[in-house]
């Protein structure tokens, strides 16, 4: 495992070499400020690229970073998930495959640092060793190893794309798929509770929100940035008050404008410096365009989302047209 | 003054007994962050990690009134209207529990931009009169913490009016310094630290925490002038801002960090002027009604974060010559730790003192 | 008086007209008489204009201190408040706040030939220094103004440009990008002018205003003719809130340019990074 990781990251530190002539610059993982933590980062040299990394740590969507790239030839690392947001761009035409270089690396699953500090203080780490089924953190008060599948992100547990659905060069050996369907079981558990205690964890949990907002621009479908209807003065929206109301109307916009669309890459919620679960709210409009269209985002580049098209009858909506 | 003993076990009647005479805003654990709640009851302080947010909200919170206004319209001629406005209550008398040494010392950043630059702002004035840090002193550095280079330190008593240092001795609790009469006040119902509790503390501070991942301190005191040697080179910008997602998280949640926005939010004939956290990085920030942006790329915002903070705060109040600039930055790192793509200030700074002298 | 930096002063529009098809120039009275009459500011100084319920906005005060029957502003229709400003009439209640930054340094400019030129509605920081040196002409040498702007339809304060043209006591030249039939001055941007005049650097400053791509060949064009920095002057823009160097948007470098400008010498901007 650590052989073929090691080895993998030689063949793609070579495999960006070979295309540096032929991009702007490519964008991959270097290490971060610690072991947890990897950083995009840009290569545009041959020392730049012997900075490269890929194993669990390497968290980011780095599709994200491909707004405001037009006009650029860019070379991109992605594991199997990432792939899905660049699907989907290309489906909405907001991406070209032409313009990029995609370097597509089977995934064994990243880390979920908040699953990890529920388990142990990782914030003086210094070392950490992560093989194929252990996490062993090197903190100032020891050594403690975690079963790595406690630690994967949740994403990653029912992941059934670990190997890139669209690449250039696809470095290492392709992973069998660990998930299956997905159940949603996260999003029955919750819509068992009552409207009452759903209500009350929603308040609690939006009352935290700064309004950085991280989970937009870390999405890498969320693609009016700064254009965003958050910001708009006209219509005026949303108010710039810290109140409940602005801040959860802000993630139900956010939720319905990727329905259909989200890849539930996670990057909303992993962004969110506050902790919270935002990406529960787009999952459950992900079940619902499931159960409607039997449609999962960014994985045909050939399809049409669901709500980019209509037809004159929809097998599960009711015709209502009777009304008019 | 006299040391005073805060025992674990008298925490959350401690905090009671000030939140009868305070709005006390005091860290409490919400999943996986840490959050000031105004204090209620049943509420547990938590004391064992930074917060996730710095201590500013106390003074300069998410969003303020700046004032009210109500348009009437003239009984006798209805085409006519008059607008009446009003400026905002005083604030309550607050304390803050829970803010680490890096915040306390962002108190001082933000006096020199409310307080010190020019106009005196009022309402911060008002919040800083009447607002007491009660402050826990760091036991570690964390890997994103570097408050020894910003001049601070994880003990340091600068903008503090009460300090707990945490001690074994006496079933667990903290050693409580005042050290402003005010803070003093506080403690004056607390017993007097023991000898043990005292000694532990001392043989605490003789060997400070280690500074392992942020390494020692360089000296920055060139900072300024190299960053404006690299002003003009995009290159080194765009390669430092590759990474930013222009979000609000590093700004927002830095002590030092005072950019607001002022909107009006009306409903039918009456609203509000609020102030509002903004963020430099946002191209929103320096957008003029007219289409053009001075800051278009996230790598003119960076550079303008970083220069505010290591060349323009210097520049505008500068210390003696030889001794260490003082920076728009108390090093509490969370602008390290809460970035989603993990862009490191420190890295920047580090960048900027090598490649500035090159060039 | 209030301390209150943020609280504007409650104002009344007397009067309002069109300048071109997109500025509109409103005319505005304190309402508390005695604090109208109080009201001091200096030539190139703003003010902040309060519509409440859609927010502020930064504007010259483009009436001079010797003028003071009304503070007089012209405005721009580009955004959300000027959108909503140019809908208001004569009676209905704004709010002002000011006067806010620095102003041109007139007493220095005393016994020099002043050269005025601006673009567009780039005019209205220079209409004020103008009037209050046309209202102490015998302080100054010669004064010309060279003013252009897109089309005849588009150059502001047009009754006073033949009011100025035809007093003897100064130089108007007028120039448009795109003329009309009626058009009987200058064809061209305002440098070309500029260099065409040769204007002497002799004993001068120039003073200028407009669209940042001409304020960037008229500086080039100034140079070339001799001017040195400390001899040409102009004024800034940026998005602004507070207005007071607090909230932090206008700074470039170290200084804001709602408290150390607008007005800034070349050379004050050479020392500036430069990020403009």
């Amino acid at each position: 495992m650590a052989a073929d990781a090691d080895d993998r990251v030689l063949q793609l530190r070579a495999a960006v070499k070979a295309e540096l002539a032929n991009v702007d610059f490519v964008l991959g993982y270097a290490k971060g400020f610690d072991p947890l933590h990897a950083t995009p980062v840009t290569v545009r040299t041959e020392a730049d690229a012997d900075r490269l990394i890929f194993d669990a740590t390497c968290v980011q969507n780095l599709a994200t970073s491909l707004y405001g790239l037009n006009g650029k030839r860019i070379g991109l690392v992605v594991k199997g998930c990432d792939s899905r947001s660049l699907i989907q761009l290309m489906q909405e035409k907001l991406l070209e495959r032409s313009q990029l270089v995609i370097f597509g690396l089977p995934c064994d699953g990243v880390l979920d640092l908040a699953k990890i500090r529920v388990k142990a203080d990782i914030a003086a780490i210094h070392g950490a060793e992560i093989s194929g089924d252990e996490v062993r953190l090197l903190l100032p008060e020891g050594t403690k190893t975690l079963p790595r599948r406690d630690v994967l992100a949740d994403k990653c547990l029912r992941c059934r794309y670990p190997n890139p659905l669209v690449a250039d060069h696809l470095i290492g050996q392709e992973r069998t798929p660990q998930g299956a369907e997905d159940t949603y079981a996260d999003l029955d558990g919750f819509e068992k509770l009552s409207p009452q205690e759903r209500f009350d964890f929603w308040k609690r949990q939006m009352s935290r929100c700064i309004r950085c907002y991280a989970c937009r621009n870390a999405c890498p479908l969320c693609v009016c940035k700064h254009v965003c209807l958050a910001d708009s003065r006209d219509p005026h929206w949303l108010s710039a008050e810290a109140t409940l109301q602005e801040k959860w109307l802000f993630q139900v916009m956010h939720a319905l404008h990727l329905a259909g669309r989200c890849t539930e890459c996670g990057e909303c919620q992993r962004s969110c410096p506050m902790g919270i679960p935002i990406l529960l709210l787009k999952r459950k409009m992900n079940r619902e365009l499931k159960e409607v269209f039997n449609y999962e985002a960014g994985v045909d580049p050939e399809a049409v989302p669901p709500l980019h098209t209509f037809l004159m009858e929809e097998d599960k909506i009711k015709d209502r047209g009777q009304l008019w | 003054m006299v040391a005073r003993f805060l025992a674990n076990s008298a925490l959350a009647d401690t905090a009671a007994a000030w939140a009868r005479d305070f709005r006390l805003l005091a860290p409490v654990r919400e999943g996986q962050a840490v959050v000031y709640r105004a204090w209620a009851k049943d509420m547990h302080p938590f004391l064992g990690r930074p917060p996730t947010c710095s201590a500013k909200e106390a003074l300069l919170p998410q969003t303020e009134n700046l004032l009210t206004y109500t348009y009437r319209k003239d009984q006798a001629d209805l085409t006519r209207t008059e607008v009446f406005v009003a400026e905002p209550l005083p604030p309550e008398p607050t304390l803050l529990l829970g803010a680490r040494p890096c915040d306390a010392r962002g108190r001082k950043l933000l006096d020199r931009v409310f307080l010190e630059r020019g106009v005196e702002d009022p309402l911060y004035a008002a919040k800083r009169r009447n607002t007491l840090f009660v402050t826990v002193a760091c036991e570690r550095m964390e890997n994103t913490c570097f408050c020894h280079w910003t001049g601070g330190g994880p003990t340091s008593e600068e903008g503090s009016d009460v300090l707990l240092f945490a001690v074994g001795a006496d079933g667990g609790g903290y050693v409580a310094k005042a050290l402003t009469p005010e803070g003093e006040r506080l403690l004056d119902k607390l017993p007097e630290a023991s000898r043990a509790a005292q000694e532990e503390l001392a043989a605490k501070l003789a060997s400070p925490p280690s500074q392992a991942v942020p390494g020692p301190a360089p000296d920055l005191s060139a900072a300024p002038e190299r960053f404006l040697k690299l002003f003009g080179n995009m290159d080194f910008w765009m390669d430092e801002s590759a990474r930013c997602l222009s979000c609000g998280v590093c700004t927002y949640l830095c002590p030092a960090c005072s950019c607001f926005n002022i909107t009006d939010e009306n409903s039918g004939m009456k609203g509000k002027r609020l102030r509002t956290w903004d963020t430099c990085m946002s191209a929103l920030y320096t957008l003029e009604g007219s289409g053009h942006n001075p800051r278009v790329s996230r790598a003119h915002r960076l550079r303008n974060r970083v220069g505010h903070k290591f060349c323009y705060h210097p520049q505008e109040f500068p210390k003696d010559a030889g001794a260490q600039p003082e920076f728009s930055c108390t090093g509490c790192g969370r602008c390290i730790k809460s970035c989603p793509v993990s862009v490191d200030i420190r890295r920047v700074v580090l960048d900027l003192m090598e490649k500035g002298d090159a060039s | 008086m209030s301390l209150n930096p943020y609280l504007p002063s409650l104002a009344t529009i007397i009067e309002t007209f069109d300048e071109t098809p997109d500025v509109k120039t409103f005319r505005v009275v304190l309402k508390d008489e005695a604090a109208m009459r109080a009201f001091r500011f200096e030539p190139g100084q703003v003010a902040q204009l309060s519509v409440f319920g859609t927010g502020e906005s930064t504007f010259v005060i483009c009436s001079p201190p010797t003028r003071m029957d009304f503070l007089q502003f012209s405005v721009m229709r580009v955004g959300e408040l000027t959108h909503r400003l140019h809908t208001l009439k004569e009676g209905d209640p704004i709010g002002l706040r000011g006067p806010l930054g620095n102003h041109f340094d007139y007493e220095s400019m005393k016994g020099k030939d002043i050269v005025f030129i601006g673009g567009g509605l780039g005019l209205a920081p220079l209409r004020t220094l103008l009037l209050f040196m046309l209202d102490n002409r015998a302080d100054y040498g010669n004064i010309t103004l060279i003013y252009g702007g897109r089309t005849p339809e588009h150059l502001c304060f047009k009754g006073e440009l033949a009011e100025w043209a035809a007093r003897g006591d100064m130089r108007v030249e007028l120039t448009v990008d795109n003329p009309d039939k009626s058009w009987s001055h200058r064809v061209g941007v305002v440098p070309a002018v500029l260099t065409d005049l040769a204007v002497s650097p002799e004993n001068a400053v120039a003073v200028t205003c407009g669209p940042p791509i001409m304020i960037r060949f008229t500086i080039q064009a100034l140079e070339k003719l001799g001017f040195t920095d400390e001899q040409i002057v102009t004024t800034l823009e940026r998005r602004m809130k507070c207005g007071v160097g607090l909230c932090g948007r206008c700074n470039i470098g170290g200084k804001f340019v709602c408290v150390d400008g607008p007005v800034f010498t070349q050379a004050q901007l050479k020392e500036l990074p430069q990020e403009f």
